[in-house]
């Protein structure tokens, strides 16, 4: 019944209305599922970079305090921490020796913060809410390497003994990225909701334009139908359409020369009848000559 | 009395010929065989030597992947200079057997003979006081690897009545703590700070940035054993003459060829210089184009 129902609904609109509606819609689903995917590549993307960038920060905290460590005075980290503590989206950054026992801190650390006592050996993410990244990274003697070319000058017995000396933190926010992710989801969503209201218009217009041959031939063979008369429809639009056109006024002109072939048929007809008519007439009338004649 | 003359002439000749056919056992140069820019150093010493030796000048490369052993089998003169980590290699080979000298590293005194690419304190007080002449005072922090130089650089700095305060650290740990010492200091008034060429006293990560720092900060006179500090920051630091260092190399050579000699190990006694002329101005100094004349380099370019 719902499929009979469903016919009937689609039976009494125009197929113009039908295509319409059905191209605006695909089009609609479209737009959401491509925003929807180009919103998530998107924020994955600043997320990403975002958190490079942080980690950036972090390893030029920790390359910038292996002095200050070494000589045991946080004097000489203060300008370092100050210059992490300038970027708008650090909210606080540490300095821990070794055994994790705090070298100096600047900034604010979030509300029940927890502290973590993780030893890492790379830079790595240590906490992550919604609102910031923990960020740690090992504070490291390193051994320089020379080039290929320069080690030929150097002797290998003397080295730096590579260690490991403290870590440096940073709290990063993530107030940034939610602005961030917020702006792309809506500009995706200004930007999708007005191609779809341009698409239908366009849509529209354009379609109007195809189907007004089809609308046309239509109305002519209501009104052939309405009158009895044999109209010819004009030909043009779309190749479907013209072959269409073409086939209903080779129709006609069919029916044309049908109703011609029986108007002279019946002509015909009626001629012969006339002259039969009068043929028997007269035999008739000679035969009643004929018979008043024998009568005594 | 025609016979005396005629025996006096023979004689001369038959010297003259000896001396021309028995021409002295040649030298051989080994040193790795590395891409350029640092082919040319090989090449410039190289030159050095062939220029003072009399004798014929062998060379020998030697590969990224050469044996020592098979390398030694090569050498058939008496005479080795060895160049360069590689060359080292293979003069711990033959050292016992032969006279070898070994340059072009920051050797110290280890049982070979050899010119170090350390500069000797003397050159480096030298163009001090041509510099910055108003400096008494001369800080070095130094490892057991550089003490061999410091104890030279002592005789050397009172010489020229400059006071020489040595400060020996085992690890980088107490090097930064004794720099940082150092600048809590207020008496550094005509100090000048020597980075000698020591990993751990004049690392190049860790201490000699935030040294350059400090010192700029606080006015004090910086100058080095490595070359490329002065680019970085250091009023002047020394750069070998590798010509002269070959000939240096030939004269070493030559000695210990003599006689046996115990192992000697000189410092680099020519050196060049390069001077940053923005330092040079941010400490007060400025020097006419007669001066400017004799810097090998100057930075900024």
């Amino acid at each position: 019944m719902s499929q009979k129902s469903q016919a009937k609904g689609i039976a009494n609109k125009s197929i113009k209305s039908l295509v319409i509606s059905f191209l605006v819609i695909s089009i609609t689903l479209m737009t959401i599922a491509m925003g929807v995917v180009t919103a998530i590549g998107v924020n994955q993307q600043s997320r990403e970079l975002m958190l490079n960038n942080a980690f950036q920060i972090t390893e030029g905290l920790a390359k910038q305090a292996v002095f200050s460590i070494l000589s045991g005075s946080n004097q000489n980290a203060h300008d370092a921490m100050k210059q992490v503590q300038g970027f708008h989206s650090v909210l606080a950054s540490s300095l821990l020796l070794e055994d994790q026992s705090v070298f100096l801190t600047m900034g604010s650390y979030p509300d029940h913060f927890n502290v973590t006592l993780d030893a890492v050996d790379d830079t790595s993410v240590i906490i992550e809410t919604n609102d910031y990244w923990l960020i740690r990274t090992p504070v490291e003697v390193i051994a320089e390497l020379a080039t290929e070319g320069e080690s030929e000058f150097e002797l290998e017995s003397i080295s730096l003994e590579e260690q490991v000396i403290g870590y440096a933190e940073v709290i990063y926010s993530k107030e940034n990225l939610s602005h961030a992710q917020n702006r792309v989801a809506m500009l995706i969503t200004i930007v999708g909701s007005i191609s779809v209201v341009l698409l239908g218009l366009i849509l529209h217009t354009g379609l109007q334009r195809l189907f007004k041959p089809l609308g046309q031939l239509a109305q002519t063979m209501q009104q052939a139908k309405k009158t009895g008369e044999h109209l010819m429809a004009r030909v043009y639009g779309a190749k479907e359409i013209r072959n269409m056109a073409s086939s209903y006024n080779s129709m006609m002109e069919v029916l044309d020369r049908q109703e011609d072939d029986l108007k002279e048929h019946r002509d015909q007809l009626e001629k012969e009848v006339e002259v039969r008519t009068r043929e028997l007439v007269q035999a008739r009338d000679s035969a009643l000559t004929a018979s008043r004649q024998y009568e005594p | 009395m025609k016979w005396i003359h005629r025996s006096k002439l023979l004689t001369s000749a038959l010297l003259l010929a000896c001396c021309f056919f028995s021409r002295a056992e040649p030298i051989t140069v080994v040193y790795p065989e590395v891409k350029a820019p640092y082919d040319k150093i090989f090449q410039q010493i190289t030159r050095g030597i062939a220029e003072e030796a009399k004798e014929d000048i062998l060379e020998l490369k030697l590969g990224d992947k050469f044996d020592p052993g098979d390398a030694v089998e090569k050498i058939t003169t008496d005479k080795v200079i060895a160049l360069g980590k590689r060359g080292l290699q293979v003069a711990k080979k033959i050292y016992k057997e032969k006279p070898v000298v070994v340059g072009a590293l920051p050797i110290r005194p280890n049982g070979i003979s050899g010119v170090s690419l350390t500069a000797d304190p003397e050159e480096l007080f030298d163009y001090l006081h041509e510099l910055a002449p108003e400096v008494t005072k001369v800080t070095v922090l130094y490892t057991p690897a550089s003490a061999w130089v410091i104890d030279d650089a002592r005789q050397k700095a009172k010489a020229r009545g400059l006071s020489l305060n040595s400060i020996k650290v085992e690890n980088i740990r107490e090097a930064v703590k004794a720099y940082d010492r150092l600048f809590a200091r207020e008496d550094l008034n005509k100090t000048a700070i020597w980075l000698p060429l020591d990993p751990i006293t004049a690392n190049d990560k860790i201490i000699v940035p935030v040294i350059l720092e400090k010192a700029w900060s606080n006015k004090i006179v910086v100058f080095s054993s490595k070359p490329n500090h002065a680019k970085r920051g250091a009023l002047f630091s020394a750069i070998p003459n590798n010509e002269l260092l070959g000939r240096q190399l030939v004269r070493l050579i030559e000695k210990i060829s003599e006689k046996p000699l115990p192992p000697i190990v000189n410092p680099l006694k020519t050196v060049k210089l390069a001077v940053n002329l923005r330092t040079a101005a941010h400490l007060g100094y400025e020097y006419g184009s007669g001066k400017r004349s004799g810097f090998a380099l100057t930075f900024p370019k």
